[in-house]
């Protein structure tokens, strides 16, 4: 089923939708204005619905476009995601092929105005009927280094699937950016910073067996690491170290090795950890669990191909991680 | 997707315990579970005007408590419109009986709770409206609702909103654009481009319809395209977003009562005079108006330093002011 993409979601519009656009869009000094602000307000209303939905709580009052005096000036649709960022939930027309972002929406990450920023751009199909409008995809934000000078117009060929909006708003590690030595410095780390040494000698040699060579930290690729709590005791602290390599017959395509380590105090991992590599879709394509006196253990991706994802869940005792990345 | 054997890997997949699913592809599953329970005919359908507040707290319920489905021996299809369905009629049911759906921790009636926080009043639409003549038209007879049919009744919706509304912060704002009483806009320009300050820019980017182009704009001046789009940006726009605020009655209050000291208590490190309290009221309640400009001098800081505060921590909490 997740095979099938989704190409729109419907969201009926409701009454608490349409009183708030009928406040704002009656305080605006033209009819246009007003149809403006009425339009951004039910399309900033259907994604606070459809978030809802899935679980993902939104902040429709906190946005620019929920303030009276702000959508004078502004032609916004902002919705705040707690903890997130700001989505830009824009309007399109019933049968339009395009849709405008205006430059106060489309704000990059330079200038001073950070606040500004978005996350990335919803677009809200409209019908002839308002009873319900569609999302129909989403947009990535603009580059900071290279923001639009003039309201960008945007194709709806252009939209990246629906999915693509759930993505934005979860932290997903890009591995094809780390091989450009782009790295979430927050959450991952240099692998030597996390694991000792000696740890990933006695790996390598038990992972090659006598005769064979193995570099923990491949030449031509990336590896980083991260420290993940699985309990409150010390030892249930492990090190996730990802090892990435692109291919010899295709740069962009790479191998991925997932280690687990003990964290620097201890010699061994913890017994019955279990971690899982599952598919964007959530099925298992690989699972290994920890042995007692286990030093590491090791999961292979072989030729992952860009634009794939797929989450690493890491589990112990009811306690549970879960990391995800796009190659 | 109407197939009953991907209905059941989605539902597997949904209800799989070990390993946990990632939040992210849970949500996504749920996406395309909602997808079918909306295209399937089976889905209960009612013309009650909330239907789609009581649908929405359906999915919302079948979020949270999707493990408890089980479909028994029926085929899947079937046991999870019926498992669906039976919420949701219980749920037209209550809006039905009480016009609500009731509880205190639902998210629709927390929402319209701060919809009406906002003090606007809201348009009656029952109720006749009067002219500025005195004259009275029922506007149930004259503007057909565009929420119950057509978005082209859209214009005259909105026209009559605003027409009863005799003081409309829009107006109010606009009317101070057009003539920058105080020289506020009029006194923003980049350096050596007087002619090009924050009043001209708002005439032709702002008030004209449709707007002129950034390239245009700054061709007609001299400058680059960039300058003219930062300027623009980092000292035109929060110079509008100041003078629309102090248009607004509630935030003026809000800053005013500072309720919970959260304004006074916000301030960059060892700037307590830069506290969002004290900026506010500089900014919002002053008379004549103070620029972010005037505001750094007299702080002794640096604008941009002023204009970062201000925008990134004080305004979040001005806009706050209705939760």
């Amino acid at each position: 089923m997740m095979s099938l993409d989704l190409k729109y979601i419907t969201i009926p519009l409701d009454r608490a939708g349409f009183e708030q656009a009928d406040l704002l869009a009656s305080e605006q000094a033209t009819v246009e204005q007003g149809k403006r602000v009425y339009l951004n307000t039910l399309a900033v209303w259907a994604v606070h619905t459809y978030l809802g939905w899935v679980g993902i709580e939104s902040e429709p009052f906190l946005g620019d476009s929920a303030q009276a005096s702000l959508t004078t000036v502004m032609d916004v649709a902002d919705l705040e995601v707690p903890g997130v960022g700001r989505l830009e939930c824009r309007p399109v027309l019933p049968e339009a092929g395009a849709f405008t972002i205006p430059l106060e929406a489309s704000c990059d990450g330079a200038t001073p105005i950070s606040q500004d920023h978005r996350i990335g751009y919803v677009a809200v199909q409209f019908h002839e009927s308002l009873e319900s409008v569609d999302l129909i995809g989403f947009l990535e934000p603009f580059p900071a280094d290279s923001p639009p000078l003039e309201p960008p117009v945007i194709s709806l060929d252009d939209l990246l699937p629906l999915d693509a909006l759930i993505n934005a708003l979860h932290p997903i590690s890009r591995l094809s950016q780390w091989l450009e030595g782009t790295f979430d410095s927050d959450r991952w780390q240099p692998t030597a910073s996390l694991v000792a040494a000696s740890t990933r000698s006695a790996s390598t040699a038990q992972a090659t067996g006598p005769g064979e060579i193995s570099l923990p930290f491949p030449e031509q690729g990336v590896s980083q690491a991260k420290l993940i709590k699985l309990g409150e005791a010390p030892h249930q602290t492990v090190v996730l170290v990802i090892e990435v390599t692109p291919t010899a017959e295709d740069a962009q395509i790479l191998e991925v090795r997932l280690r687990l380590y003990p964290h620097r105090q201890a010699n061994h991992l913890p017994c019955q950890v279990q971690i899982a590599v599952l598919n964007h879709g959530g099925e298992v394509l690989s699972v290994a669990t920890t042995d007692d006196e286990d030093v590491f253990t090791e999961l292979e991706l072989l030729d992952c191909r860009p634009g794939e994802q797929f989450s690493v869940c890491l589990s112990l005792q009811g306690s549970s991680a879960i990391e995800e990345f796009m190659v | 997707m109407q197939d009953d054997e991907q209905l059941q890997v989605l539902l597997a997949q949904l209800r799989r315990k070990s390993p946990p699913l990632p939040p992210l592809v849970r949500q996504k599953l749920l996406s395309r579970l909602f997808f079918y329970i909306q295209q399937s005919p089976a889905l209960w359908r009612d013309d009650h005007q909330d239907y789609s507040m009581a649908l929405s707290r359906t999915f919302r319920w079948v979020c949270d408590n999707f493990e408890e489905f089980n479909p028994g021996s029926r085929t899947v299809s079937d046991a999870l419109m019926s498992w669906v369905n039976g919420y949701l009629k219980w749920r037209i049911l209550d809006l039905k009986r009480s016009q609500s759906l009731g509880t205190e921790d639902d998210r629709t009636d927390k929402d319209l709770r701060a919809i009406r926080k906002a003090g606007l009043k809201p348009v009656e639409l029952d109720k006749p409206l009067a002219d500025d003549q005195g004259n009275q038209t029922s506007q149930s007879t004259t503007v057909p609702d565009p929420r119950q049919g057509e978005a082209s009744l859209l214009d005259g919706w909105i026209e009559r909103l605003q027409q009863a509304r005799r003081h409309r912060l829009g107006q109010e704002v606009r009317r101070y654009l057009e003539t920058d009483p105080d020289g506020l806009l009029q006194g923003c320009s980049p350096r050596g481009s007087t002619d090009c300050h924050c009043g001209e820019l708002t005439r032709r980017v702002h008030l004209t319809v449709p707007p002129e182009t950034v390239r245009d704009t700054a061709a007609a001046f001299g400058l680059s395209e960039q300058t003219l789009y930062t300027h623009w940006r980092t000292k035109c726009l929060p110079l509008l977003q100041i003078i629309a605020l102090r248009h607004d009655p509630q935030v003026k209050t809000y800053a005013q009562q500072d309720p919970n000291q959260q304004l006074r208590e916000c301030c960059p490190e060892g700037l307590a005079d830069c506290n969002c309290a004290n900026l506010a009221r500089q900014l919002l309640l002053s008379e004549p108006p103070l620029t972010l400009k005037a505001l750094a001098k007299a702080l002794k800081i640096k604008e941009s330093t002023l204009t970062d505060h201000w925008q990134t921590q004080c305004l979040p909490l001005l806009k706050a002011y209705r939760l």
